[in-house]
């Protein structure tokens, strides 16, 4: 009896009282290859420290007792790595579990197969095995406890961080916009600007802001990638084998909240904590920097304390050195850089913001800028390294460029002298890479083997280094969306679609029509139908025929006035039928005005064409001298001008006499 | 305030069309509540916070009416009427606007007639100060429904749909960044990240309560005067400020010759720019209104609109429907002392002759009213000059003027109009009287609206 009771205490501990946490060593992507070919991205160095164990501290610092580190990729190495590290040794507070499921290849995988192996029973903190944090998780899990009272179904609290609009920490994949319910917490709107199929607008459902008093959107939140999640979460990966990212799982559970009656809490971290997950290059330049400049405190490179390894020194311009460091006279290390221990810095070199590896070797004259090299490179003589990042043991030839974004991974030896800003690594793997060196390759990722999630990260690493182009994206849409905001930009635009689309429509009908003789008739009905179709007004039908028919003959501008005379001739009908009283004359006019600015061919046949249309009497005389005078007072017709002032001229005789005639 | 900063317009013209069976006799401006005019409320708000001297705009036939109804109100702050030209029959809020635009010298505070509340200005002139804004609107967060209202609105059944704004605020400087009715949007709403990205943490608020009080800087005016085709100001002339905020001025650098036409027309920043002195201050002040991004104070909009949302335990009603102004007049009592800033209530006129001896704290009786003997009287607001004759009950009504009601007549939560006649022994429950109607002696009516046929026609 005693024992039961005592047992039924211990099963109510493990409920509430310890905080279990699980940490998934594999980020599932190929973000950081060709890094992670042979190495997991948990065990990534960051300032020279693995991610994980940057993780770790993280989480036994702030209150968590039991960790289950889930493995799927190069699990030994990470058993490894663990087996060495202080997270093995007995006294350590946080005890660790590794879990280990190699057929896992997405989260939705992992959390399912911890759902079949049962170990956990209460609520938990999920964190990827690559974040970098200082933030107390237990006023978190002490808010989702809480709300769980109120809300039965609350299956996860998503962990925000708050980053305005254009902090650097926001990865372009990890836009997110957020819609809350401020009083409940809850998360009613969850869109990933990557996701959305529509890159200008967000739309919000109507449902959702009716539904309460007032919905709060924020568009400045940073998703750290950290939850804490209530039993029901890995059922929930079970139940739904859809669920392969924790943003699948979110956008899920936002979709089908009555259905599978859960539903998502937002939190937002205070402004002195920090938290960032590094999944992408974007990121580890980001976390980087805010280590070095000590945001994630204490994990910053002076206060690590990591078993056999030396304390760093901070000293002025955010600059840590390790012990020992062989700098040469001459040698310049400034502005937020960090160096290994064991690492020569030769003479003439410069490092500026910038991490250096242990047991590095640059030569002289080697200038180093933005970039990240990993423990135990070679640098030569001269070598000019830029916003790229350097694998381990890698050996830089005498001389060697790399520049923006360029990736070595472990191990290559870049030649001497070679210009380099792509991925390399260096075996040549499965596929045909193209050898530049010894033991260089460089590394193509293909886009066909999966979706475009690939397309999206290939194109984020190329851009990872160049901050410019970030901005330039941000300026360029806010530009954009401002005009959409504009009502008056609104009401037109998309009447301008649609003229646009029956402008097309009535090109291809004439050019049809020409091409098999079709009966003028026929093609006037034809235009008529599209007129409605695209709900156009007569005055722009006027002049979007006109100039349909005089734009027809662009492909050979050699020809072009004698096909024109050609189209003319035969269209004649149809430009008789629409240009019927001065408005549509002054329209047709203004046609000839737009295409003679646009197509030089026509300008030497602008007399004739006014002449034939007179003759036709499609135009009069004087919406003609009208036009022309209009023609006059603006500066960049001059060459139109010109054209036609001899035929205006002409127009002006014949009238004078016509009068002198009836007097 | 400093005198003449603010000038105060308060709009009366308005007919009442949401509440025609009450204001077929008199200008909507003139409905009792709690036997004072409507429009005495916000002249009275007005005078609380300050203001010195109001505008009353009214419609052309109802000058004199007005003039004559406010002198007995003894009110201090200074008033000039405003009646609308004759011929136009429908006066929007800003084409009323655009007819006193002379006379507005200053940035002014326009009200409307038909608002009651106890909500300070304060604050949102504050704001308006503060930001150089182009517009401050006043917000009021919607109350519970309370208890009172759980009796029927009088007269026929009505399918009352309340239109409701869809009202977006960021939520760290009160900019109000969106203005739209909910019933613009379909099943989504679409915002554009640019915005999104100037206006962070967005509010999206559904539910509140427009108080139709807005300041306005001058240049408005002037805005209004170019833009003859924006008739109304909660319509069409804010939503277009609100949205012209993000845009940027159209044609920066066009040369300085005007063109030809010379009255071609400004560009909303034009207006904006004009009168600031603060484009002078912004440049050399470190002072900034949002943190986030790189961009300047105000994120460079020449064209800046707030909002003030009033806390909840604020009151405000505007009585534009027969349903709130039931309501209205069975709450009035109650919060009077707020609402009036103090004001003395006559609740009992030292002119009326009361006989009765069953009159309740909630009723309020006017001038030259006769009450006879035998008559009791429940939570009822009556008129001047009206006559009840006895053994007869009245409760929860509001009965108008001259109105007289014969012997052994039982009313429930009826609104009564002027000049109305009741013949002996009638029960009206949950009804409406239209003006000078007379209803017959023992009938019997529920939830009905009785008056004139040709009222009834022209309903």
């Amino acid at each position: 009896m005693s024992r039961n009771k005592s047992s039924k205490d211990l099963d109510s501990l493990t409920k509430e009282d310890v905080v279990q946490a699980v940490v998934v060593a594999d980020n599932f992507s190929d973000a950081f290859v060709p890094m992670t070919n042979d190495t997991p991205s948990c065990l990534l160095p960051l300032v020279n420290n693995c991610l994980l164990d940057h993780t770790l501290e993280w989480l036994s610092n702030s209150g968590v007792q039991e960790a289950f580190l889930f493995c799927s990729r190069h699990v030994e190495k990470v058993k490894e790595h663990i087996k060495n590290s202080k997270w093995n040794s007995d006294t350590n507070p946080l005890s660790l579990n590794i879990i280990v499921s190699e057929t896992c290849l997405s989260l939705g995988d992992a959390m399912r197969d911890l759902d079949a192996k049962g170990l956990i029973r209460g609520d938990f903190i999920l964190v990827m095995g690559d974040s970098v944090a200082n933030v107390n998780l237990l006023p978190i899990l002490e808010k989702h406890r809480k709300l769980q009272k109120t809300d039965k179904g609350l299956a996860m609290t998503v962990v925000y961080k708050y980053a305005g609009p254009s902090h650097s920490g926001r990865a372009p994949q990890d836009d997110v916009l957020v819609a809350v319910d401020k009083k409940t917490s809850k998360i009613l709107f969850h869109q990933n600007r990557a996701a959305s199929s529509d890159p200008k607008k967000v739309h919000i459902p109507m449902e959702i802001i009716l539904e309460r008093p007032s919905v709060d959107i924020y568009n400045d939140m940073l998703d750290t990638h950290i939850s804490i999640c209530s039993v029901s979460v890995l059922p929930l990966f079970s139940d739904n084998f859809d669920f392969q990212t924790r943003y699948d799982f979110i956008k899920g559970i936002l979709m089908n909240e009555e259905i599978l009656a859960s539903s998502l809490a937002a939190y937002c971290i205070s402004d002195r904590e920090y938290a960032a997950s590094v999944d992408s290059w974007h990121m580890y330049k980001n976390v980087t920097q805010n280590m070095i400049h000590r945001w994630t405190f204490p994990l910053v490179p002076d206060m690590l304390d990591i078993e056999g390894e030396k304390a760093y020194q901070y000293l002025r311009g955010n600059v840590y050195k390790q012990h020992p460091v062989t700098l040469s006279r001459s040698s310049i290390v400034e502005d937020d850089s960090v160096i290994g221990g064991g690492s020569k810095v030769g003479e003439d070199s410069t490092i500026q913001r910038s991490v250096i590896g242990r047991n590095c070797q640059i030569g002289k004259g080697v200038k180093i800028e933005d970039s990240f090299i990993w423990d135990g490179c070679i640098v030569e003589d001269n070598c000019s390294i830029q916003r790229s990042v350097v694998g381990n043991n890698c050996t830089v030839g005498r001389g060697a460029v790399l520049s923006q974004g360029c990736i070595l991974g472990q191990g290559v030896y870049c030649p001497p002298g070679y210009q380099c800003n792509q991925r390399l690594q260096s075996t040549a793997g499965d596929e045909d890479f193209e050898k530049i060196g010894e033991s260089a390759y460089i590394v193509q990722l293909d886009d066909d083997d999966s979706d475009s999630e690939d397309g999206g990260t290939k194109q984020i690493w190329n851009e990872l280094f160049s901050n410019e182009n970030f901005v330039d994206d941000v300026d360029g849409d806010s530009d954009v969306s401002s005009e959409m905001s504009d009502d008056s930009a609104r009401s037109v635009s998309p009447v301008l679609d649609d003229t646009k689309l029956f402008f097309n429509e009535v090109v291809d009908s004439l050019k049809r029509g020409f091409e098999d003789k079709l009966h003028c008739d026929n093609l006037i009905l034809e235009i008529n139908s599209s007129r409605y179709a695209y709900n156009v007004s007569m005055r722009e039908v006027n002049l979007l025929v006109v100039k349909a028919i005089l734009s027809l003959p662009k492909s050979e501008t050699d020809s072009y006035l004698s096909q024109l005379w050609q189209l003319l001739t035969y269209f004649m009908p149809i430009l008789k039928n629409y240009i019927k009283n001065p408005v549509a004359q002054s329209d047709c006019l203004q046609a000839l005005k737009e295409v003679g600015l646009a197509e030089k061919a026509f300008l030497s046949g602008v007399p004739k064409l006014l002449n034939v249309l007179y003759d036709q009497d499609i135009l009069s005389e004087e919406v003609i001298l009208k036009w022309f005078s209009d023609l006059k007072a603006e500066p960049e017709t001059k060459d139109l001008c010109r054209v036609a002032d001899p035929f205006i001229k002409w127009l002006k005789e014949a009238e004078e006499e016509s009068e002198s005639e009836s007097d | 305030m400093v005198p003449g900063e603010f000038q105060a317009v308060v709009l009366a013209a308005g007919k009442g069309s949401r509440m025609t069976e009450v204001t077929a006799g008199r200008p909507k401006c003139l409905l009792p509540i709690a036997n004072m005019p409507m429009v005495w409320y916000p002249l009275r708000m007005l005078e609380r916070e300050g203001f010195l001297d109001a505008i009353v705009i009214v419609a052309d036939t109802a000058k004199g009416e007005v003039q004559a109804a406010l002198e007995k109100t003894g009110l201090s702050i200074r008033i000039d009427i405003v009646a609308l030209p004759p011929g136009k029959d429908d006066w929007g809020t800003a084409d009323s606007l655009h007819f006193i635009s002379e006379r507005i010298k200053s940035d002014f505070v326009v009200v409307s007639c038909d608002f009651v509340t106890d909500v300070s200005l304060h604050p949102a002139l504050e704001l308006f100060r503060k930001n150089e804004a182009a517009v401050t609107m006043l917000f009021l967060k919607p109350t519970e429904t309370s208890p009172v209202d759980n009796l029927p609105v009088p007269g026929p059944k009505t399918k009352h749909k309340p239109e409701r704004d869809l009202i977006g605020i960021n939520a760290d400087t009160s900019r109000l960044v969106l203005l739209a009715s909910v019933s613009d949007f379909d099943e989504a709403l679409p915002l554009s990240r640019g915005l999104l990205r100037k206006h962070p943490h967005l509010q999206l608020h559904s539910r509140l309560l427009d108080s139709h009080i807005y300041v306005l800087r001058k240049w408005v005016c002037k805005f209004i005067d170019q833009e003859r085709s924006l008739s109304t100001l909660k319509g069409e002339l804010l939503p277009y400020i609100v949205r012209k905020q993000s845009s940027k001025p159209t044609q920066p650098l066009e040369g300085d010759a005007p063109n030809v036409g010379g009255g071609t027309k400004k560009d909303i920043n034009q207006f904006a720019e004009d009168s600031t002195l603060v484009s002078k201050v912004l440049p050399i002040s470190l002072s900034n209104d949002h943190w986030g991004d790189m961009k300047s104070t105000f994120q460079d909009d020449k064209v800046r609109c707030y909002a003030y949302v009033a806390n909840a335990t604020s009151f405000g009603l505007r009585v534009n429907t027969l349903q709130a102004y039931a309501s209205i007049n069975r709450k009035i009592l109650q919060i009077w002392e707020k609402v009036t800033g103090g004001q003395p209530l006559v609740r009992l006129h030292p002119g009326a002759d009361i006989k009765s001896t069953q009159v309740d704290d909630a009723t309020m009786v006017g001038e030259m009213s006769l009450l006879s003997e035998k008559t009791s009287f429940r939570g009822t607001a009556l008129g001047a000059s009206c006559a009840i004759l006895s053994r007869t009950r009245i409760a929860d009504c509001v009965i108008m003027n001259n109105v007289k009601i014969n012997e052994g007549c039982v009313l429930n939560n009826c609104i009564l109009c002027d000049g109305v006649e009741i013949g002996a022994n009638t029960e009206l429950k949950d009804c409406l009287v239209g003006e000078r109607h007379s209803v017959l002696s023992g009938e019997k009516h529920n939830q009905e609206f009785l008056a004139d046929d040709d009222v009834l026609m022209e309903i």
